[in-house]
């Protein structure tokens, strides 16, 4: 009896034990196919491996076109040169042939990863899939059609005239491929482009795109045989550790504080250089009290202390701005702008005018019985935000304003900025996504523009910015968009701190990287090579 | 399982003799101290925790500053210690409503039976059904992040496991004959579920409260630790975990202490516990919780 | 026996979906207009840019969001019964591919660490019981405590900073083989080890003081026959409930460790779907989490009961 109890237990154990067993066998088979990943047979020598911030997901030109521009799989008609000047591309050459009217000539020796050559079908074929799957790239682009007048030109219809659309072309999300691109159930899994670098294979799971060198590109082969992406690596501290220990090749922003010990070590190359990006304090509505009086906005424009968050916040991966989100280097910038350098007394001053004092003595501002009592909202994904606003706030608090500091995904930030005395410290913000200055000021100044959420109306300034898209007399438009520039920071639509520059870091045996500051991020380019 | 509960008062004497035991000892010496530090924060220390100082930002530990500073130049010594007072009465908030909200379900449901009974034992095994962590990441995404958020949310999902032992307890206070005497003479449920039923489940429960005052910690540091909870630059050791862990190669000191203080606090608390447990239920040996 | 099965399903079933409504409903209080979010994702692929209004409204009609909740979550059940969970708002892919290409690598880390539990933990509650009261006794029942206070975040930490970098023995990135494994599965372990060793002591407790122990030992067999033999195999069927009753640990944790090792399992999957706001993979996720948890219980407390007559399950 005894006997036999035992072994009824004994024999569950056996099964519980194999089912363990089964259950690793099973996992471990599942995914050997993300394990061929390590296996380095092609390409030993000239690979480059980068841990990429940002998740991947897709490689369907339609979602990813900007994505697979950056590590030159797909290219565009026109390219953005690394100083911001425009140059022929997959095109030749442009002309305008009526006001609404764009006519492009393309190269006739581009031939796509699958040895097909490039005509104009493969053009109107990527222009009419982008801007169908996806508004945003219509909208973006202005264009309202494109239309083959034979195999090498097309022809670009416009809503309105559009002085922008060359520059739009170079828009990296504006990328051509082959018409015979993979698709599955309506999204591309292979797309055929004409870069540099082929696409061999995406894993979802690990978030790993593999890249192979295009023995026929037309531009000079390029010198890595193999690149390899692990996507997804958001963690700056994770990417320092993965670069410390050799696990890649190739990454950027490390920790911010980080920079000068990486610097220090001869194993590696750091490289800082000014990316057409910052970081600004959006007033959360501006058609509302206390943000609608122009002298609370001066006041806090000028109550942050810039210089201090430059050095020790950004750790010098920055620049102080003129107010105003384009770097020094780019022909559309008003350098005779000065922004508003830190001074506590004006700010103290001006906040008087404007009615605010601090009459019960506890040290906050008020003013009709309301305490100046307000929320700074960031989020979390660009790591020097938070201290950021963590520091605006203790400045905040140097003029009498009692802030609170609250962290969130940005689209729940969205809803808030109506809250009274809401600010949005933000990061990124790219503003020379085509070499054009449209693309920023009318997206954040003109009131119609899709990013101006706090509802910035300054009529001369629509005006300038409609008439700055239709005019093709360049001088004129100079005029026109440094002026847009001179009314909007007087205007103190947005308060703008500083430049961010980005820091990319490699191992020494990475040569030939040109930095990119045109790049949303960073760009990696096809003179890259390894050299121990 | 069921479990039984030999019903337990706690008089004068058995405390002294509760303090005897080893492990109640020294996690009340612990939590002594703990609350010695959350009570005099502002006395113990020359610093202000929240107060930016850019000049002296990642700092390595030092005479001045012995576990250095943060990335924004705060002590990390007065934070840790200010952090203490947060961080420990966020959980007896949590455990306190956690018990309300489960006692009042669980002998509700233990002392009427039936359908009420049957409903609401089929919404403890809902909330069973998902581990607790998991729930309270989706509460608070919808609630959205801050410390009152994931107290809220922690509060709102802790009941289960009182509920299941007040519920049994209920079942068993029920029958005694006192009970069935002042039903007969017409004493209201309500009177009887809060002065003779409810009172009677606390003391058993009290292992319970002990060692989910610790897991409660643990819950709330990992969700600050995931950034939703304590907002910067409120001192919480979980979010200060979060700030400090862009800064693991180049500031260790910013991970490792408010770490070690979470488990100082969740092991003076799941001393106590554990010694309850030996001390008054025996039986209960083995409940773990999860 | 089957009768009972049976009846576990049925509540099974019905739990899921009192599971699955509780967090539908939950989830769309999430503040943040949804089409918005959707098309920042699916059109823009950077969450810092704002979307244009064509595009939200063309996701809005697409995703037919206007209808009322209760309607949404019925005919999301429906299409959940039939196998389909919606599609993802960030890639517009299915949600149950999503969720299928990670499942592996969460299975696995949670096998892994089950059996580092196991390892770690049998042998100390074994050694505690037979010297009960000694040093070693006291010394691995305060571990066992240290053991499920120490937060998994923080010991994730603790052994990146010891292992990656200053030993410089495993990577920090990556997830293909067994040298990235280490480290999550310790972590996830430590914590189970330490419950797995507390009840491997008090079950081998009760079991040495059982008369056919004492009988094996008055025969005069050796004292590790005796324990090997006889004892063990016996002290250990509770253990099993360790695996049912630490599944909800181990999943929650999952969801810590994987996010800090940037494991791609449905942990991490889970908490980029929270922050992105992608409600279908939300809910997704949780349909797996609440299934494994749940099975995984029934198929322990029904293990159970075969192998412990003397044990019946009682609700």
């Amino acid at each position: 009896m005894m006997n036999m109890n035992i072994n009824r237990k004994s024999i569950g154990i056996w099964i519980v034990l194999a089912t363990i067993v089964g259950l690793v066998a099973f996992s471990g088979c599942i995914d050997n196919g993300e394990n061929d990943n390590d296996n380095d047979n092609i390409g030993t020598k000239q690979k480059l491996v980068i841990a990429e911030p940002w998740g991947i997901s897709s490689v369907d030109p339609a979602k990813a076109g900007g994505t697979l521009n950056n590590f030159l799989v797909l290219e565009t008609l026109t390219f953005m040169e690394p100083d911001f000047s425009l140059v022929p591309g997959l095109a030749k050459s442009w002309e305008l042939i009526d006001d609404t009217t764009w006519r492009v000539h393309l190269k006739d020796n581009i031939i796509f990863h699958d040895d097909t050559k490039l005509t104009a079908d493969d053009v109107k074929y990527s222009f009419d899939r982008n801007m169908e799957e996806n508004p945003t790239i219509r909208g973006e682009l202005g264009i309202k059609s494109v239309e083959k007048i034979d195999d090498y030109t097309i022809d670009i219809i416009t809503e309105k005239p559009d002085a922008a659309i060359p520059a739009a072309l170079s828009y990296a999300r504006a990328v051509i491929y082959s018409k015979n691109s993979i698709e599955k159930d309506g999204i591309i899994i292979n797309p055929i482009g004409t870069g540099p670098f082929k696409f061999e294979k995406y894993d979802k799971a690990s978030d790993i795109l593999e890249l192979s060198k295009n023995e026929n590109y037309w531009n000079g082969v390029p010198k890595l045989d193999t690149v390899i992406i692990q996507g997804g690596v958001g963690e700056a501290s994770t990417r320092e550790m993965a670069i410390e220990k050799g696990e890649v090749d190739f990454t950027t922003e490390p920790p911010m504080g980080s920079t000068e010990r990486l610097e220090n070590n001869p194993e590696f190359n750091v490289i800082i250089h000014p990316l057409c990006q910052g970081y600004k304090l959006n007033f959360g509505n501006l058609s509302k009290a206390p943000f609608d009086d122009i002298k609370v906005r001066k006041a806090i424009a000028y109550a942050v202390d810039k210089e201090s968050i430059v050095e020790h916040i950004l750790y010098d991966r920055g620049e102080i701005s003129n107010g105003m989100g384009f770097v020094p280097g780019i022909e559309w910038r008003n350098n005779d702008l000065v922004g508003y350098p830190y001074d506590l007394q004006k700010a103290k001053q001006l906040l008087k005018e404007a009615g605010w004092e601090d009459t019960d003595n506890d040290g906050i501002l008020d003013k009709d019985g309301k305490a100046f009592k307000m929320t700074l909202y960031t989020w979390p994904q660009r790591p020097a935000l938070p201290p950021l606003a963590e520091t605006v706030q203790s400045q905040f608090k140097e003029i009498g304003i009692d802030a609170e500091v609250r962290i969130m995904d940005w689209s729940a930030i969205k809803e808030r900025l109506n809250e009274w005395g809401a600010i949005r410290v933000s990061g990124g913000a790219t503003c020379m996504r085509i070499p054009d200055p449209s693309y920023y000021l009318e997206r954040n100044f003109h009131s119609k523009g899709d990013s101006n959420s706090y509802g910035y109306k300054n009529e001369e300034v629509d005006r300038l910015l409609d008439e700055g898209r239709s005019t093709f007399d360049k001088q004129k438009r100079y005029d026109i968009y440094r002026e847009v520039q001179e009314i909007v920071v007087d205007d103190v639509a947005d308060v703008y701190i500083a430049y961010h520059n980005l820091a990319v870091v490699t191992k020494s045996s990475v040569n030939g990287y040109v930095p990119n500051p045109s790049a949303h991020d960073y760009r990696i380019n096809s003179g890259i090579y390894i050299e121990e | 399982m069921t479990l039984r509960f030999k019903q337990n008062k706690l008089p004068g004497k058995r405390s002294i003799y509760l303090l005897k035991h080893k492990s109640v000892a020294i996690g009340s010496t612990l939590i002594v101290m703990l609350a010695f530090l959350a009570i005099f924060a502002p006395y113990l220390t020359p610093y202000d925790p929240i107060e930016v100082d850019l000049y002296n930002n990642i700092q390595s530990p030092s005479w001045e500053h012995p576990f250095g500073t943060d990335n924004l130049g705060r002590d990390v010594l007065t934070r840790v210690i200010y952090a203490t007072r947060i961080d420990i009465l966020a959980s007896i908030f949590i455990v306190g409503i956690s018990m309300i909200i489960g006692i009042s379900i669980g002998i509700v449901s233990g002392y009427y039976g039936g359908v009420i009974d049957k409903v609401l034992v089929g919404m403890m095994d809902t909330f069973l059904a998902l581990p607790e962590i998991i729930l309270a990441l989706v509460l608070v995404g919808a609630l959205g992040p801050g410390l009152f958020n994931v107290t809220l949310a922690l509060s709102l999902l802790g009941w289960v496991k009182y509920a299941r032992v007040s519920r049994g307890l209920a079942l068993s206070i029920k029958e005694k004959e006192f009970i069935e005497a002042m039903k007969a003479v017409g004493v209201n449920d309500f009177y009887l579920l809060t002065r003779h039923i409810a009172p009677n489940t606390i003391s058993p429960l009290l292992t319970l409260a002990a060692l989910h005052l610790g897991h409660a910690i643990l819950s709330l540091a990992a969700l600050g630790f995931l950034g939703l909870g304590a907002q910067p630059p409120m001192p919480e050791w979980g979010a200060m975990l979060n700030e400090g862990r862009i800064f693991l190669r180049g500031g260790w000191w910013l991970s490792i202490f408010p770490g070690l203080m979470i488990m100082i606090t969740v092991l003076a608390f799941n001393f106590i516990g554990d010694g309850l447990r030996d001390a008054l239920d025996p039986r209960m040996k083995e409940v773990v919780i999860k | 026996m089957l009768k009972s099965i049976l009846k576990r399903l049925g509540i099974v079933i019905l739990v899921l979906v009192g599971a699955t409504a509780l967090v539908f409903f939950m989830l769309h209080y999430i503040p943040g207009e949804t089409p918005d979010v959707i098309a920042r994702y699916i059109f823009i692929g950077n969450i810092e840019i704002e979307p244009s209004n064509e595009a939200v409204a063309l996701i809005s009609q697409y995703y037919d969001l206007d209808r009322p909740l209760v309607v949404q979550y019925f005919s999301w059940l429906g299409e959940a019964l039939q196998g389909n969970l919606g599609m993802s708002y960030k890639t517009g892919q299915p949600v149950l591919d999503e969720i299928v290409i990670r499942l592996p690598a969460t299975i696995k880390l949670a096998v892994v660490s089950i059996l580092v539990s196991l390892i770690i933990g049998i042998p100390l509650g074994i050694v505690a019981a037979i010297k009960q009261n000694s040093i070693l006794d006291y010394i691995c029942s305060t571990g066992a405590v240290i053991g499920v206070s120490i937060p998994n975040f923080w010991l994730a930490l603790l052994l990146i900073m010891v292992f990656s970098l200053y030993l410089d023995l495993t990577p920090v990135m990556g997830s293909g083989g067994i040298e990235h494994m280490i480290l999550p599965s310790i972590t996830l372990g430590t914590g189970m080890a330490a419950v797995t060793a507390r009840l491997t002591r008090s079950s081998m407790l009760e079991v040495i003081r059982q008369d056919y122990v004492r009988t094996a030992r008055g025969k005069g067999l050796p004292e590790i026959t005796v324990v090997v033999r006889h004892a063990m195999k016996n002290a250990l069927i509770p253990v099993i409930t360790i695996i049912g009753l630490e599944m909800g640990h181990l999943l929650g944790g999952t969801v810590i460790v994987e996010t800090i090792f940037a494991w791609p399992g449905i942990g991490k999957l889970l908490i980029d779907a929270i922050s992105q706001r992608d409600i279908p993979v939300i809910q997704g996720c949780v349909v797996f989490i609440t299934i494994m948890y749940v099975f995984v219980n029934l198929i322990v407390d029904l293990s159970y009961s075969i192998f412990d007559p003397r044990i019946r399950y009682e609700r």
